[in-house]
């Protein structure tokens, strides 16, 4: 059996009396790449705090890879399930950078010299060494965001959530986390992402998971992302690819493929 | 490190609490003027030529204490009862010095913003985990409330609010700090929960220490010499 990260009828109502999660269930192949998409307050956010352990389930069960998430369980299960928060302001916390991105690796109880190459190493990523003595409250969004990404990173998690992780950075930090978050793939690493950006998650996602008030619309492969019907109903736009080739019979997985198409079509006219 | 002078701020931490309590008990038994004058302008001066250290944070906590000290040098001073006696004022003098010299002690002692460095250091102290825990979030959490009003205030003045008394200023007034408590308040989950989604379990494992150089052991010598030899001249003629 291959492993997977099953969650089962998940219920979860904030204190205000917000129903935020409906009897929510879904599984998750690991290792995966996994788009989270549905509209503002379908619960994503609420989804992956679950998925960490920061919110432990009250009603219906999460089980990683084997192991189900409770009170007691959730400090180890956490060792290898990071989260990025989706404001950066909210998961940063130290007087500087360095010391934000060292917070993990420290409770993680390494060895003093594995602390400082991990912290190097997640800083050197996101190309913020430069402003590794800088207090995190005087950096851009972007470069806050980017603080954020290597806190999680440093902890070297198989599984990481994130959540809206592309908002705030510049096409060059977009880049260049995209190919972080690719070679991480290739080592096995699971990442599920909770994104607005339809077109980045038609382009990446390996597995898709649509939510609609609380509940999972729909999940599967990204020719999800096609139907035209399920994703309006989702409150979601069609991928750009999608659009551009709806009704020509075929459509491309990605814009290298829409070009090789494309290209011979041209040079024949 | 980089090259500039940090003769308090690169002092080992345990080390220099140490010094520094063996001169806070020092200044207890220095009552002359002119040397606790001159031992305050001594540490004025090597903490600002300290390039670890930011003056102007410096200068403000210096600005921070001022007022009590000023109370306190105008009631001892008017403890003889009027008209103003020389000994009272003299006695009024020496206490305010001494509780300068006292402040720039434990500004040395926390060296700058490295607050973290420093609880850190504590942990191998025999003091509790807990409590070294305790400290460190108290520290974060302050930070980040200083923060939070600074931003409140910008918030307000980017609205044109000028403080004043008028009913309407103080009722805007009012509901930004009580907004400002609420975020406080929001503020201190989000910080538990962003310290618990990165595996703190309710004790933070200071463990990446430092071992004391030579050069930390010759600034503790230098400071117990400083400190007998100030004594001394404090009770020679
Ligand atoms: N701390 C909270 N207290 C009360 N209700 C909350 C809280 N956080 C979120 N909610 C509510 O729970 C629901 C789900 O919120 P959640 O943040 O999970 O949505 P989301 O899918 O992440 O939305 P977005 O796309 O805007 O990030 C929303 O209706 C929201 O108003
Ligand atoms: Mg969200």
């Amino acid at each position: 059996m291959t492993e997977c990260m099953e969650i089962k009828n998940l219920s979860y109502r904030y204190p205000d009396g917000t129903l935020a999660l409906d009897g929510l269930s879904l599984t998750i192949p690991l290792p995966s790449r996994t788009f989270i998409l549905g509209s503002n307050g379908c619960g994503k956010s609420t989804l992956l705090r679950h998925l960490n352990g920061l919110i432990v389930p009250e009603a219906g069960s999460v089980t990683i890879a084997g192991r189900q998430l409770t009170k007691k369980t959730a400090n180890s299960i956490r060792q290898n399930v990071g989260l990025l928060f989706d404001n950066p302001d909210t998961q940063i916390f130290s007087p500087s950078v360095a010391a934000d991105v060292r917070f993990g690796p420290v409770n993680l109880r390494l060895k003093p010299e594995e602390i400082s190459r991990r912290v190097e190493e997640a800083l050197r990523t996101v190309e913020l060494r430069e402003l590794a003595e800088k207090s995190p409250y005087n950096l851009s969004l972007g470069q806050k965001k980017r603080c954020a990404i290597a806190g999680v990173l440093a902890m070297e998690p198989r599984i990481l959530l994130l959540d809206e992780p592309f908002s705030g950075l510049d096409a060059a930090a977009l880049r260049q986390f995209l190919h972080t978050l690719s070679s991480l793939y290739d080592t096995g690493v699971t990442q599920i992402v909770s994104t607005h950006d339809v077109d980045l998650a038609y382009e990446w996602a390996e597995y898709v998971v649509i939510m609609e008030r609380g509940r999972v619309k729909a999940c599967g492969g990204r020719e999800l992302m096609r139907d035209a019907d399920l994703m309006s109903e989702a409150g979601l736009d069609l991928p750009l690819l999608v659009r551009l080739f709806q009704g020509m019979g075929q459509i491309p997985d990605s814009l290298e493929q829409a070009r090789q198409w494309i290209d011979p079509n041209i040079r024949r006219e | 490190m980089d090259g500039g002078n940090r003769m308090f701020s690169g002092w080992e931490v345990r080390l220099r609490l140490a010094a520094v309590t063996l001169w806070l008990i020092g200044l207890l038994f220095m009552d002359r003027l002119p040397l606790l004058l001159l031992i305050s302008l001594l540490l004025l001066a090597m903490i600002a030529a300290d390039q670890g250290m930011q003056m102007q944070s410096v200068l403000r906590q210096l600005r921070g204490v001022s007022p009590f000290i000023l109370l306190m040098l105008i009631t001892l001073s008017l403890s003889g009862g009027l008209p103003l006696q020389k000994t009272a004022v003299l006695f009024a003098l020496l206490i305010c010095l001494r509780v300068i010299a006292a402040v720039l002690l434990v500004i040395v002692l926390l060296g700058g913003s490295a607050a973290d460095d420093f609880l850190r250091s504590l942990a191998v102290l025999p003091l509790p985990p807990v409590y070294l825990s305790l400290l460190f979030l108290v520290n974060r959490y302050i930070h980040m409330l200083t923060r939070e009003f600074s931003l409140t205030r910008q918030a307000l003045r980017a609205r044109l609010y000028t403080p004043s008394i008028r009913p309407a200023a103080l009722k805007s007034m009012g509901y930004a700090v009580g907004g400002m408590f609420i975020r406080g308040y929001d503020l201190s989950e989000q910080v538990y929960d962003a310290m618990r989604s990165r595996c703190y379990a309710g004790v933070i494992p200071f463990d990446e220490m430092t071992r004391p150089q030579m050069a930390d052991w010759l600034k503790l010598a230098a400071a117990v010499l400083l400190l007998a030899s100030a004594l001394y001249l404090g009770k020679g003629v």
